[in-house]
C-alpha cells in the first residue's frame, strides 16, 4: 500500500514540467561543480607530482655526487627541502582550503624567516564558508533551494485547491501521508545529490578514502533530510502555498546566507587576527634593524646568493645572514604566533557554533571528509614548521663550523613526510556535525508531527 | 449508522450548530435543507471530524468521531460541492490515489469498473482530470465512495451547478447506494432534489433542527410551503 502510494506520488511529480526543469538545472550545477573539482584537483596533483619528482631527482643526483666527494652545506641548503601535502582523500567533493592554503612548500635555509604561507590573509571564515563553485557549494548552498522548490507546497497547495479535504476524508493520518509525500517528492533530488557524491568519490580517489565516502553520503542525505523536515513543518502551519514558499525561502536565507555570515563576523570580532601588513611590517622592521648592524646592501645580495660571496668570506656572509635571520625570526614570532593562534580560535569557534546552521555543519563535515578542511591544512603548516626547525638544526651548525656534507650525512638530511590527523579526530568532528543535523531535523520533524496529529484536523482542513 | 447527539458548535459568540440530534439509518437518505449559514456544512465538518464539537457527540457506525476521527472516517465517504482532484492525474489515477489513501487497493480493471458504475464514460477514465467537467468530477467522487465501500455518505451540495441530466444521473446513483444499505446525509438547497432523492428531510435553521419529515408524507408543493413557513417563523 505504502509503496503504491509512493509510486503514485512520483508519477504525479513526473507530470510537472517544472520538476523536470529543476532536476535538469540541479544535475547541471552538480556536473559543473564536479568539473571544477576535477580541474583543481588535476592542477594540484600535477604540481605535487612535479615537485616530488624534482625532489627525488635531486636526491639521486646528490647521492651520486656525495659518493664521489663532500659538498658545501650552503649549496644543499640553498636548494631547499620540499614538503608536499599528499592529495586529499576526496578532492572532488570540496575545494575547502586547498585553493587558499598552499599544498606544498620548499623550505630554504636562507628564507626561514619569511612567512610560510604568503596567502594566509585570505584564510578567514568567510572564505571557508563561501568557497568556489565546487560540489560542496552546490550541495550546501543550492541543493536546499532545488529541494525546497519541489516540496514547498506538500500540503498548502492541496489546502488551497481543495484536494486536502477529500484526502483527509479518506481516513488517513495526515503525518503519515505528508511524510510519505515529502520523501517521494524529494527522492529525485536526494538521488541526484547522492549520485554526485558517489561520483566525486569514485572518480576522485575513493579507493584510499576508507569510511570517508559512506560518511559523506550520510552527511549529504542527512542535510537533505533536515530541509525535508523543515518543509514538512512549514506546510503544517502555512495556510497557503505562497505562505509556505515565503517561510521556506526566508529560512534558506537565514540558515544558508545570514547565519554563516553572522558567525564569521562574530568570530572575527571575538578573535581578530593581526593584520597582514602588521606581520610584514614587523618582519621588515626586525630585518632592517638587524641588517643595519652589517653591510646592508652587500649582505642583502649575499643573503640570497651566499655561493657568490668571495672565497673565504662565504661562511662569514652565510653565518651573518643566519644570525640576522634568527634575530628576525625571534622578533616576528610573537606576531606570527598571535596570527596563527587567532586563526585557530576562529576556526574552533566556527566548529563549536556550527550547529546554529546545518549549512555550516554540513560544509565543515564535507571539507573534513574531503581532506581539504582547515585542520588538515593547519596540520600541514605545523609540520612544515617542524621541517623548518629540522633544516635549521641540520644546516646551521655545519655552516658555522664550515663542515662539509658527506655521504654519511645523506640519510640525516631533513625530509618531509606528512602525518595525517588521526582518523578518530576528524571522524569525531564529522559525527558531531551529523548528530547536530539529525537533532535539528528531529526537532522539526517532531514539530511537524505534532502539528499534523489527528486532533488538529480541523485547523488543517478548514 | 450516522448519529449526532445534542451536537453544539460555536464560533466565538455565534452558535453554528445548536443541540442537534440526528440519526440516519442504513439505506436512509437524509436531506438537510436550510438557508446559507444555517449550519449544514458545519454539521458535515463535525461528522468528518474536521471540527471538534463544543458539546455533544458524533458517531459513525458506532465509532466516536471525536475520540478517533481517523477510524470513524474509514466508514465515511465524502463528496463535497466541488470534488477537487489532481488535474495532472487521469480519472482512474485519481481514484487509485484517493482509494489507496483510504487503505483500499484496487486493480486497474476494478477501478475502471467503479468509474463505469459511477457513470463516467469509458473514454474519459484515462483522460487527465484537468479536462473534466464538474459533473465528471462528481462521478469520480461517487466512484471513490463505491471504492471505499463506505457505510455512510456525506454530500455537501452535490448537485449544485450540475445540469439537469447530470443531476438526474447523480440521483440514480444515490438511490443505488442507498439500496446497498449506505446511510446518506445530503446538505442541499435544492428542494426538488431533496424531495426526489431523500427518504427524510430535515430543515435546519440557525443550527437547530426546525423540522424532520418523511418524504413519503409530503408533496413537492407542500415541502416548499413548509420550508418557507419555517424560514418566516
Amino acid at each position: 500500500m505504502t509503496s503504491h502510494l509512493f509510486r503514485l506520488e512520483l508519477r504525479l511529480l513526473a507530470r510537472e514540467r517544472a520538476a523536470w526543469v529543476l532536476l535538469g538545472l540541479f544535475a547541471a550545477a552538480l556536473a559543473y561543480g564536479l568539473w571544477n573539482g576535477v580541474r583543481l584537483a588535476h592542477r594540484q596533483s600535477e604540481a605535487a607530482t612535479a615537485l616530488t619528482q624534482d625532489a627525488a631527482q635531486f636526491q639521486t643526483q646528490l647521492r651520486e655526487v656525495l659518493g664521489k666527494q663532500s659538498v658545501d652545506p650552503k649549496a644543499i641548503a640553498g636548494r631547499g627541502t620540499t614538503a608536499v601535502l599528499p592529495a586529499a582523500p576526496l578532492p572532488l567533493l570540496a575545494t575547502g582550503q586547498s585553493d587558499l592554503s598552499p599544498s606544498h612548500e620548499t623550505v630554504v635555509l636562507w628564507k626561514l624567516a619569511a612567512p610560510a604561507d604568503t596567502r594566509s590573509e585570505l584564510e578567514n571564515p568567510s572564505h571557508l564558508m563561501a568557497g568556489r563553485f565546487d560540489l560542496a557549494f552546490v550541495l550546501v548552498w543550492l541543493f536546499p533551494l532545488f529541494l525546497l522548490a519541489l516540496i514547498y507546497d506538500l500540503m498548502a497547495g492541496d489546502r488551497e485547491s481543495g484536494t486536502l479535504r477529500l484526502a483527509l476524508a479518506q481516513g488517513i493520518a495526515p503525518w503519515g501521508w505528508m511524510a510519505r509525500r515529502a520523501l517521494a517528492r524529494s527522492l529525485p533530488m536526494l538521488t541526484l545529490a547522492a549520485l554526485a557524491t558517489l561520483t566525486a568519490g569514485f572518480f576522485g580517489g575513493a579507493g584510499g578514502a576508507g569510511p570517508r565516502l559512506p560518511l559523506a553520503l550520510t552527511v549529504v542525505l542527512t542535510y537533505g533530510l533536515f530541509w525535508v523536515a523543515l518543509a514538512l513543518a512549514a506546510n503544517a502551519i502555512a495556510r497557503t502555498a505562497a505562505g509556505a514558499a515565503t517561510a521556506l525561502g526566508a529560512a534558506w536565507v537565514l540558515l544558508v546566507l545570514v547565519a554563516p555570515t553572522l558567525l564569521n563576523v562574530t568570530v572575527e570580532t571575538l578573535y581578530p587576527t593581526p593584520s597582514r601588513p602588521e606581520l610584514v611590517a614587523a618582519g621588515r622592521k626586525a630585518s632592517g634593524d638587524a641588517e643595519k648592524r652589517g653591510g646592508e646592501l652587500l649582505n642583502s645580495f649575499y643573503r640570497d646568493h651566499p655561493e657568490l660571496a668571495p672565497p673565504g668570506q662565504q661562511a662569514d656572509f652565510a653565518a651573518q645572514h643566519l644570525t640576522v635571520q634568527s634575530e628576525v625570526g625571534r622578533a616576528v614570532e610573537p606576531v606570527r604566533q598571535k596570527f596563527d593562534a587567532q586563526l585557530a580560535r576562529q576556526q574552533t569557534a566556527v566548529g563549536q557554533w556550527r550547529f546554529v546552521s546545518p549549512a555550516i555543519a554540513a560544509h565543515e563535515a564535507l571539507t573534513d571528509l574531503a581532506g581539504t578542511g582547515y585542520w588538515r591544512h593547519r596540520a600541514f603548516r605545523e609540520q612544515v614548521g617542524g621541517l623548518r626547525q629540522a633544516v635549521s638544526a641540520f644546516f646551521t651548525p655545519r655552516i658555522h663550523k664550515r663542515e662539509p656534507i658527506t655521504s654519511a650525512d645523506l640519510d640525516k638530511l631533513p625530509r618531509f613526510e606528512f602525518r595525517e590527523e588521526p582518523a578518530g579526530t576528524w571522524m569525531g568532528r564529522v559525527l558531531a556535525s551529523l548528530a547536530g543535523m539529525l537533532a535539528l531535523a528531529g526537532v522539526l520533524g517532531a514539530w511537524a508531527w505534532r502539528s499534523l496529529r489527528p486532533a488538529r484536523l480541523g485547523r488543517l482542513s478548514t | 449508522m450516522l448519529e449526532t447527539l445534542k451536537l453544539t458548535k460555536r464560533f466565538h459568540s455565534r452558535v453554528a450548530v445548536n443541540q442537534l440530534s440526528l440519526s440516519i439509518k442504513p439505506g436512509e437518505v437524509f436531506a438537510l435543507l436550510g438557508p446559507n449559514g444555517a449550519g449544514k456544512t458545519t454539521t458535515i465538518n463535525l461528522l468528518l471530524g474536521f471540527l471538534t464539537p463544543d458539546e455533544g457527540e458524533t458517531r459513525v457506525n458506532g465509532a466516536s468521531v471525536t475520540a478517533d476521527p481517523i477510524a470513524a472516517r474509514r466508514h465515511i465517504a465524502y463528496i463535497p460541492e466541488q470534488v477537487m482532484l489532481y488535474p495532472r492525474f487521469t480519472g482512474v489515477e485519481n481514484l487509485d490515489y484517493f482509494s489507496t489513501l483510504g487503505g483500499r487497493r484496487h486493480t486497474r480493471e476494478e477501478l475502471l469498473q467503479l468509474l463505469k458504475k459511477a457513470g463516467l464514460p469509458a473514454e474519459a477514465a484515462d483522460r487527465r482530470v484537468g479536462t473534466y467537467s464538474k459533473g465528471m468530477r462528481q462521478k469520480v467522487g461517487i466512484a471513490l465512495a463505491l471504492a471505499t465501500e463506505a457505510k455512510a455518505l456525506l454530500l455537501d451540495e452535490p448537485t449544485s451547478g450540475l445540469d439537469p441530466a447530470a443531476s438526474h444521473e447523480f440521483s440514480l446513483l444515490l438511490r443505488k447506494l442507498a439500496g446497498q444499505g449506505v446511510a446518506i446525509l445530503m446538505a442541499t438547497h435544492d428542494l426538488f432534489r431533496a424531495r426526489e432523492d431523500a427518504t427524510r428531510i430535515g430543515i435546519l435553521l440557525d443550527g437547530k433542527l426546525a423540522g424532520d419529515y418523511a418524504t413519503n408524507d409530503i408533496k413537492h408543493v407542500d415541502l416548499e410551503k413548509l420550508y418557507l413557513k419555517h424560514l418566516r417563523a
